[in-house]
């Protein structure tokens, strides 16, 4: 080996066992990719979350197609416009392109207008077709109403929901954990005995007792945050053992010893000298949990507990989607079923990766 | 293995009745199942048909036919089980379809989600003192009763019980039963502490219990001290009364009744059934089976005049056609067609599409909803099974705002009409049809305006809610104006209309939320006058008769205060005054005239916009096996389900 890999920092030492993992390495610019889309979902969003195309309900997603209908190819994309017919003897909506309504696909076309990042008022969008006629790549809803954009707009509170939830629980996790595993003693029992308790009790039924226990009359804004407490309030327990664990060992340490003797106080031992020792397992740990916490928000919205229509989450769409008809009929409205997939693959690969990385010096 | 068992049976049966049929040469008789009948319509004095000549003229005493299912079950002969006048079965009118003659023998399936209520079956074992072809109120027939008979002044109505009508036991109906209910029960403090506002005169909170006289041994007399025309329909049909208010099996039931039983006796049943000690009134309760509890564990036992008996409940619940059943079809065969009855329990209603799918219903219509129509209808040839589709016997989903709402700001907007005009001017009844109700729907012609934004803009600046920066319109104190929607999560149209209204109502500059709350909570909350604006269905504007325009949704506190007569709740304003008198007047008139009254009621609505009737006409759906004969999709999709004991299967 090199000096440079003996006179490395931990960081870097780090992030070269990361890159050895290739899925990881994969997975972190996809993540960051989901979660810019999520930012930017008014611009790049064709529709509005709500606008109706009401000539097209439940109808399957649109080809984007190069070659028209007699063989022609063109650069420019374009789509065909549908053609509704309900079957009077199966009482079912047929769709058939309609080669005679052609609509090109555009980049920075003008359409309905949205707040950026709930500020900047713009009605431009990355790609769409013009003069309000209908785009939707993955179909529509019973509503009309195009599904991309919506699972777009959804992933809003989807993604955010797992970063703002496990963020929570680390707060909750590290604070308790650390008291615990600090002080020791009749506190560390009390705490423990507490985690025992909490993880005794099956998660989903606790999250549903506790989601009915949301006031009705909660705004969509309150219910996410009632949400997020929620989640944190059952999930902090694992966080605060392997805090606990870890400050249980390091507190025994020299270097401990030595800011106590120096008079520092325990929120500065705690936080300047104990948690910087093993801050790659928080780091780890959050990551991995943060797929559960998605993966409970859509469960919750799945059941009708969650964040409730018009919002939208990947979970309220999924809800839309649990009926026979869905599958028999309408099977495009399990599409936001392989964005929670992909999401909650790609924390998992990056929290694989994360794991390996997190201990250079093995 | 059930399955098998009971194919078998069935295959065994058809070829009997098969056989029975050549035999007795009728198999191609087809006619008209109507009896001769009066309508009180005509007014005045109107006596019931002449039992003794409609029988004779349908068949000679002799010639009745029972189903093979008897033979041999040491029963007495079907002309004996039968009342001497029985009843020739007219559950439709002609124009639904034309009755055919049926065959004996099967067993219709049906699914449930509640544990002991099955909706479907408990419509067929409905069984009112006189009835309405069709449930369209436009003529009412004797039904249990042989005959009745109504006073000039609609205060009196006299009716006479058929002779030899028996209890599903054996034991004969006698006057002495409806006394039994009457004195006993109805007017026994104890047993009903609160006495039944439709037995009031004029269904009225402050009039005066009807009186009541046993006149022979099948004929009594109800009389009320003011006119109340809207009596027979009542009987008829409000409410699925079915005969169990007035007609009670007293050699049942009196040795639970403390004025017959003996003490010792009454004691030792009452803590059998586990109540306290001279609880004698729930332990009453207990045994006694009301209208709404045919397919309860209750019944087990239970004598009833319904087409079907009780035989098991549990998980599945299974009837077994009632050997006394009273009604005959034209070629003399006693009704029902169909042997036994079979409910199963199913968790949702995903299963019982699947279940129909895997043709394992003869009978669901109650949870079918039209979104689910195509799915089920791509598989109707091979699953044996066939989607008829009926109308709705009421609206869907109407969209109430709470017009009495503790909030004083609020009320003074929504009690404005133009506020509410404005709100019905934007909402596209036309998409409403196509959305919910996949087109097979029509829109309202009660409120019947147009979609104008521009007017209805103009409305809600004329009731001075004023626009702020972002577009939103303030309320009268300086707020923003909010309608917050919370409705039942049991039916899944009440969300997508909400949604779709949401949209259809922004661009007027109103906020509109829509929250989904459990059943239990909604009703708690619209009891508690505590919703401010939601969506539920109401009778009212589809069947006449019924007096349920969404009072109590959109103006809780002053339906209280009507019901109460006066005494809780608020008084409502003069135009709504008049629309609660409308609606009340219905009871009273005869029926011609109260068919005019209607149109007034629908006038009223149309000018107040008291709440939003955005459609009507609308369609549903019911899957029955495709064997079934006897029904069809004219009328309403309830009115052939109430007919169900003539249905049966084609071989």
């Amino acid at each position: 080996m090199s000096r440079s890999y003996e006179t490395s920092s931990q960081w870097r030492l780090m992030w070269r066992k990361f890159k050895k993992h290739r899925l990881a390495l994969i997975a972190l610019p996809l993540l960051l990719l989901l979660y810019l889309t999520a930012v930017f979902c008014g611009f790049l969003a064709p529709n509005l979350p709500e606008t109706r195309f009401v000539d097209y309900k439940n109808s399957p997603p649109q080809k984007l197609r190069f070659v028209d209908e007699e063989g022609k190819f063109h650069l420019r994309p374009f789509v065909y416009g549908y053609k509704m017919e309900i079957d009077k003897e199966s009482f079912r909506r047929t769709f058939t392109a309609d080669t005679a309504r052609k609509y090109p696909v555009h980049l920075f076309v003008k359409g309905d207008s949205y707040k950026l990042l709930g500020f900047i008022k713009s009605d431009v969008h990355l790609f769409g077709v013009k003069d309000g006629n209908p785009l939707f790549l993955m179909g529509t809803d019973k509503l009309g109403r195009d599904l991309f954009s919506r699972i777009l707009y959804g992933s809003r509170i989807s993604l955010s929901f797992g970063m703002a939830g496990v963020a929570l629980t680390l707060v909750f996790g590290v604070i308790i954990g650390g008291i615990s595993g600090y002080f020791g003693g009749w506190v560390d029992t009390v705490i423990q005995r507490l985690i025992d308790l909490l993880i005794s009790i099956p998660t989903i039924p606790l999250w549903m007792a506790l989601a009915a226990a949301l006031p009705r009359t909660w705004s969509t804004a309150q219910l996410y945050l009632g949400m997020i407490v929620i989640f944190s309030l059952i999930d902090w327990t694992g966080l605060a053992r392997v805090v606990r664990g870890k400050l249980l060992s390091l507190r025994e340490e020299d270097f401990t010893m030595a800011a106590r003797l120096s008079g520092a106080s325990h929120a500065r031992i705690i936080f300047r000298h104990l948690l910087p020792s093993f801050y790659s397992y928080l780091i780890v740990t959050t990551t991995m949990a943060i797929p559960t916490t998605i993966l409970g928000e859509t469960a919750l919205s799945f059941l009708g507990l969650g964040i409730q229509a018009p919002a939208v989450s990947w979970g309220v769409l999924l809800k839309d989607a649990q009926t026979l008809q869905t599958l028999a009929h309408q099977p495009w409205l399990l599409w936001p079923a392989a964005f929670i997939v992909l999401t909650v693959l790609l924390f998992n690969f990056l929290g694989d990766g994360l794991r390996d990385a997190a201990d250079p010096y093995k | 293995m059930f399955n098998k068992k009971s194919a078998v049976v069935f295959l065994v049966l058809t070829l009997i009745v098969a056989l029975l049929a050549g035999c007795y040469g009728n198999s191609a008789n087809v006619t008209s199942g109507n009896e001769p009948s009066s309508s009180p319509a005509a007014g005045g004095s109107s006596a019931g048909a002449s039992p003794s000549a409609s029988a004779s003229a349908v068949a000679a005493p002799g010639s009745f036919k029972q189903s093979p299912f008897f033979d041999g079950k040491s029963l007495p002969p079907v002309a004996d089980r039968l009342p001497k006048a029985p009843k020739l079965t007219n559950e439709v009118p002609d124009s639904f379809y034309k009755y055919e003659i049926g065959t004996y023998g099967g067993t219709l399936r049906t699914v449930r989600l509640d544990p002991v209520n099955d909706a479907d079956l408990f419509i067929i074992q409905n069984e009112p003192l006189v009835n309405t072809p069709g449930m369209l109120g436009e003529e009412v027939t004797p039904n249990i009763v042989q005959s009745y008979e109504v006073s000039d002044d609609q205060k009196q109505f006299t009716f006479t019980l058929r002779d030899g009508l028996k209890w599903s036991d054996g034991v004969p109906v006698t006057t002495e039963d409806v006394r039994f209910a009457v004195e006993d029960v109805i007017f026994n403090p104890e047993l009903t502490p609160i006495f039944p506002l439709w037995l009031k005169s004029a269904a009225d909170e402050t009039g005066t219990p009807f009186k009541f006289e046993v006149v022979d041994n099948l004929t009594f007399k109800i009389s009320f001290d003011k006119p109340y025309g809207g009596f027979l329909l009542q009987l008829a049909w409000q409410g699925w009364r079915g005969y169990n208010d007035l007609l009670k099996p007293k050699h049942y039931l009196e040795k639970f009744h403390k004025k017959y039983a003996d003490p010792a006796e009454l004691e030792k049943s009452i803590k059998e059934a586990g109540f306290a000690q001279g609880d004698w009134v729930q332990l009453f309760t207990s045994k006694d089976l009301l209208n709404t509890e045919a397919t309860y564990p209750k019944a087990l036992g239970f004598p009833v005049l319904s087409p079907y008996v009780l035989t098991k409940t549990g998980d599945v619940i299974e009837f077994e056609r009632n050997p006394y059943y009273f009604k005959i079809d034209a070629a003399g065969n006693q009704l029902p067609y169909i042997d036994k009855l079979q409910s199963t329990l199913v968790q949702n209603t995903e299963m019982v599409n699947l279940k129909i799918l895997a043709g394992e219903v003869d009978h669901s219509y109650e949870f079918l909803s039209i979104p689910n129509v195509p799915l089920i209808k791509e598989k109707e040839s091979e699953g044996g099974f066939k989607v008829y589709l009926n109308t709705l016997h009421r609206t869907a989903n109407d969209i109430h705002l709470n017009l009495t709402y503790n909030d004083e700001a609020w009320r003074k907007t929504v009690r404005d009409v133009r506020f509410r005009k404005a709100l019905d001017l934007a909402l596209d009844k036309d998409e409403i049809a196509d959305t919910v109700f996949y087109g097979f729907a029509k829109p309202s012609s009660i409120e019947n305006t147009k979609r104008n934004l521009d007017e209805a803009n103009k409305l809600l600046d004329e009731v001075g809610l004023k626009k702020d920066a972002s577009g939103y319109r303030i309320g009268l104190d300086g707020k923003r104006f909010t309608i917050p929607f919370e409705v039942s999560s049991q039916f899944a149209d009440f969300a997508t209309l909400g949604e779709l209204v949401i949209e259809q109502w922004k661009p007027l500059g109103i906020e509109v939320t829509l929250k989904q709350i459990d059943a239990k909570l909604y009703d708690t909350r619209n009891k508690a006058n505590e919703l401010k604006a939601t969506i539920m269905f109401t009778p009212g504007p589809v069947q006449w008769v019924r007096e349920q325009w969404g009072q109590n949704i959109w103006a809780p506190l002053w339906d209280q205060w009507w019901n109460s007569g006066g005494k809780k709740g608020e008084e409502p304003p003069k135009e709504a005054l008049e629309l609660f008198k409308l609606i009340a007047s219905l009871r009273e008139l005869p029926q011609a005239e109260a068919l005019k009254k209607r149109e007034e009621i629908r006038k009223n609505i149309g000018d107040n916009y008291w709440y939003f009737i955005h459609s009507e006409d609308i369609a549903a759906p019911v899957a029955v096996n495709a064997r079934i004969g006897n029904i069809s999709d004219t009328g309403w999709g309830i009115a052939h389900n109430f007919a169900g004991e003539q249905w049966f299967f084609k071989s």
